[in-house]
């Protein structure tokens, strides 16, 4: 009898298990914004046309993450309450800069190191979040980096700010992103459709 | 001596007991999701989801998706107390034995 009922226990926790590692891959994403950024900065910088480079290159990003997002939930099969909290999270913050980079920017209410301040503190904010939701001190590490970045692009001169937003979108994003994915890759074989 | 609790035998069923834990840790699946994490068949386990809706411990969704019918399941409270009270249970039937599992 006991080790029918120390079985139904084992059952409930690889159960639970399972439903724990149901997981959404994202690491894509930080990749594709870091590396749009980069591709939006150098464009602006040589063709001498931001708004048309920013612009062009932020719209492209937004559609292809919408595509494989809507790609990730027509595969997924079941839905966890932290997935739906990091969702929540990720897309206030997107809005947020979106509001900030398409009107503030262009009207020239929100330009240069202020502008950089305010994306990389919402940066830092969903970051952060994220990482607290997670347990996860790395991402809660990375989103005190990207509020340095803002403190940074705050207090430095002008040309220090421009610097730390390459560095940002290259270690915050594209490394960050990379790394997800390869830990994502090392979980897929365990976490069969999810 | 305290008299030992009776285990729900609803939640006992090895199948129902994994579908009910797996649903306890996620918002919703889909018949597929469960069918694969208990590692069951469509038959069997249609027949201990059912059992599990008829006590009122899931709840189901129909539904489309890309024009194929789709069942999401959901954890219900009657269900999610169900669960608890049987681990509770579970863990005054084993006494110590349960401290040591953990």
């Amino acid at each position: 009898m006991n080790q029918e009922l120390l079985d139904r226990i084992d059952l409930i926790e690889r159960m639970i298990g399972e439903g724990r590692r149901t997981t959404q891959y994202w690491g894509w994403t930080f990749v594709l914004w870091g590396v749009g950024q980069l591709i939006a900065l150098a464009w602006s910088i040589y063709s001498g046309k931001p708004e048309i480079a920013w612009t062009v290159t932020m719209i492209a990003c937004g559609v292809l993450t919408t595509i494989g997002s809507q790609r990730m939930h027509a595969r997924e099969r079941a839905e966890t309450y932290i997935s739906r909290a990091l969702g929540a999270i990720w897309f206030s913050c997107g809005i947020s800069i979106s509001v900030l980079a398409f009107i503030g920017n262009p009207k020239g209410t929100l330009t240069g190191p202020p502008f950089l301040a305010a994306f990389f503190a919402l940066m830092g904010f969903a970051n952060f979040a994220s990482g607290l939701v997670l347990h996860w001190r790395l991402q809660q590490g990375l989103g005190i980096l990207w509020w340095a970045a803002a403190a940074v692009a705050l207090l430095a001169p002008v040309q220090f700010a421009f610097w730390t937003f390459v560095g940002m979108a290259v270690v915050g994003e594209i490394l960050f992103g990379l790394y997800l994915m390869a830990r994502e890759r090392a979980d897929k074989p365990h976490a069969g459709i999810a | 001596m305290p008299e030992l609790p009776e285990l729900d035998q609803v939640v006992h069923g090895q199948l129902r007991l994994a579908v009910l834990s797996i649903l306890s840790t996620v918002e919703k699946a889909d018949f597929t999701y469960l069918r694969d994490r208990t590692g069951s068949t469509d038959g069997n386990i249609a027949a201990h989801l059912l059992k599990l809706e008829q006590a009122g411990y899931i709840s189901v969704e129909k539904t489309f998706l890309n024009r194929k019918p789709m069942s999401i399941y959901r954890i219900t409270e009657t269900g999610r107390t169900a669960l608890t009270t049987y681990i509770r249970n579970l863990k005054k039937l084993l006494g110590g034995e349960f401290n040591k599992v953990k």
